[in-house]
Parts: structure tokens; sequence; C-alpha cells
């Protein structure tokens, strides 16, 4: 085998493993992948949060898990380092609307950053659910950096049990 | 005033932050190839100690391994599906989450005292703190009058 053919039999497996890699990373978290936008209108004065949030990532995975079973929907969301009255979640038939905001916290300003991988800012990603729910009797909870979101299911969409009477 | 390029689709942001996504997986400071899933990390640095922040949500604490050897910073943990409090009727629709191990490696200079290394978890982000030896951090020298 020549080597230029070895080369290209190489670059091709290399293309190969690249493009499957993109798919499988597209399909899995192509979803999550969320933009984060520094927070706009705080006034004339640049900030020193303001100057290191423009320099973050503006763009952060949030990965969604999504389970149901007959009666309600659970959605887990991950997002590290906020605060529970930091989000702002909305439903909308069958989607889920989850806002917030992720600040830099005050000592974190003070020093230098060499690596810079976390966004900041605010974002806001739209979960489909598998079936209509209710915000009635819907439960949040933040723990660990993951939002759990407990939903019902509107009364439609329940499955219903029919029972055959008995003679 | 800071000059912004026109960039209407945004494309070459979007282009730059996947290229890093990706070259973070089998990088040499990560070696992430066997790697499950990459957390993300800010490395911030004061006058007394170096900051590390690590997004590691749903992870146990105490699952996590953190190890500074000759100077390399390794923190490696696992993780696996996430707990359904519910029960086990649930039936998954969507799954977006990285699973499996994870580990990252950073060198950081010779001046970080081992002996003293903090961590510390907080709504799923690792806080590590890794202070300087006191013969590296910044002296203020006075001016005789």
């Amino acid at each position: 085998m020549s080597t230029l053919h070895q080369i290209r039999q190489g670059f091709s497996k290399a293309w190969d493993s690249f493009t499957e890699g993109w798919r499988e990373f597209r399909d899995l978290a192509g979803d999550a992948l969320t933009r984060f936008q520094p927070k706009t209108a705080r006034g004339d004065v640049e900030t020193a949060e303001d100057r290191i949030v423009s320099r973050a990532s503006r763009w952060g995975l949030l990965a969604a898990e999504v389970a149901d079973n007959d009666d309600s929907v659970q959605v887990m969301l991950e997002a590290p380092g906020l605060d529970a009255e930091d989000f702002d979640i909305e439903v909308r038939d069958d989607i889920l609307v989850v806002r917030g905001e992720k600040k830099l916290a005050r000592e974190e300003t003070r020093g230098q950053y060499h690596v810079m991988e976390r966004a900041y800012g605010q974002f806001e990603r739209a979960i489909r659910l598998p079936s209509a729910v209710e915000d009635d009797g819907a439960k949040a909870n933040y723990r660990a950096g993951v939002l759990t979101i407990i939903l019902p299911k509107s009364r439609t969409a329940r499955p219903r049990r029919i029972a055959v009477d008995r003679k | 005033m800071q000059m912004v390029r026109y960039n209407p689709w945004g494309v070459g942001e979007l282009q730059n932050e996947i290229n890093r996504l990706f070259s973070n997986w089998g990088d040499t400071e990560s070696s992430g190839a066997t790697a499950g899933w990459v957390p993300s990390v800010d490395i911030q640095e004061f006058d007394t100690r170096f900051q590390l922040y690590v997004d590691v949500p749903g992870v146990d604490p105490d699952a996590v391994d953190i190890t500074l050897d000759n100077g390399v910073l390794t923190i490696s943990g696992e993780r696996g599906l996430p707990a359904m409090p519910e029960g086990e009727k649930m039936v998954h629709r969507r799954s977006e989450r990285g699973q499996g191990q994870f580990h990252r490696r950073f060198i950081l200079p010779d001046t970080v005292d081992a002996e003293k290394v903090k961590a510390t978890d907080r709504h799923g982000v690792l806080e590590i703190s890794i202070p300087k030896q006191a013969k590296a951090q910044p002296r203020r020298i006075k001016v005789a009058a």
C-alpha cells in the first residue's frame, strides 16, 4: 500500500469519525445548546462584571431529561450555579419554557481569569413535552444544580381506563 | 468604544464555540478520549490563590476525585442516569445529558501549595481553592520617607 493511499485512508477515517461525532453530538445535545445573553440596559457605566461576562462563553449546554408516566411529566434541567429564585418557569400547552440568569458572584469579579468556559447571562430554553400539561399543581425544585419540574398531565392527555361491566 | 465586526448571522461565533466544544474532547490538557462528558471550567487567579469553578450538575460531591500531583491538577468522577423521584414507572422520552466518566487535567504553576487545596460544592458547581505558597504572593514594599 502506498503512503499516499494510507494517508488518504487515514483522512477518510478521521473524517468519518468526525462526522459521526458531529451527528451524535447534534442528536444528543443540539437542543441543549443554549445561547446566553449578557444583560443589557444596565446603564452607561460598564461594570467589572459586565466586562467579564462579555468575555465569557456565549453558549452553554443546558441538558434536559424528560420522562413521563400516566399522570405526570417530569423534566430535569441541568443548570449549575444559579439560585432557585433566578428561574422563571412557564408552561404553554405542551411547551415548557425555562428562563433564568446566571450571575457572576461579586467575589469572582476581582481576580484575573485564565480559562472561561462557563457561560453567564440570561438564557431561555424551550422544551417540548410528550403531552399537554396543566400548570395547576406543577412543582419545581432546584438541587445540586439540577432543576426538577413535575407537571400533571391535562385530563384529556391521560389514558382513561374503561371498566367492562360483568353480568 | 469597542469596535465589533459586523456579523449578521453570528455563524462565526457559533463555529468557534462548537470548535471549542470539540477541541475539549481529546486534547492534551484534558485527555477526554475516554470521557463520557466534559464539564466546563473557569479558572481565576487571585493574589493569594487560584480558584476553579467546575460545572458538575447532578454529581454527588463525594464521587468526585481531586488530586494535585507534581503540579498537575486532575478532577475526575462518574455519573449515571439521574434518579427519578417519582418512581420506576416513568418512561424516558428525551435524554440530552452526558453520562459516564469525566476527567479534566490542568497544569498549575509550581508555586501552589498542594497541602492546602480546598473544595466545596454549591448548586452543582465545584469550587476548588488552591492557595499559592507565601513566597509567590505579591508583596508591598513601603518606600521609606
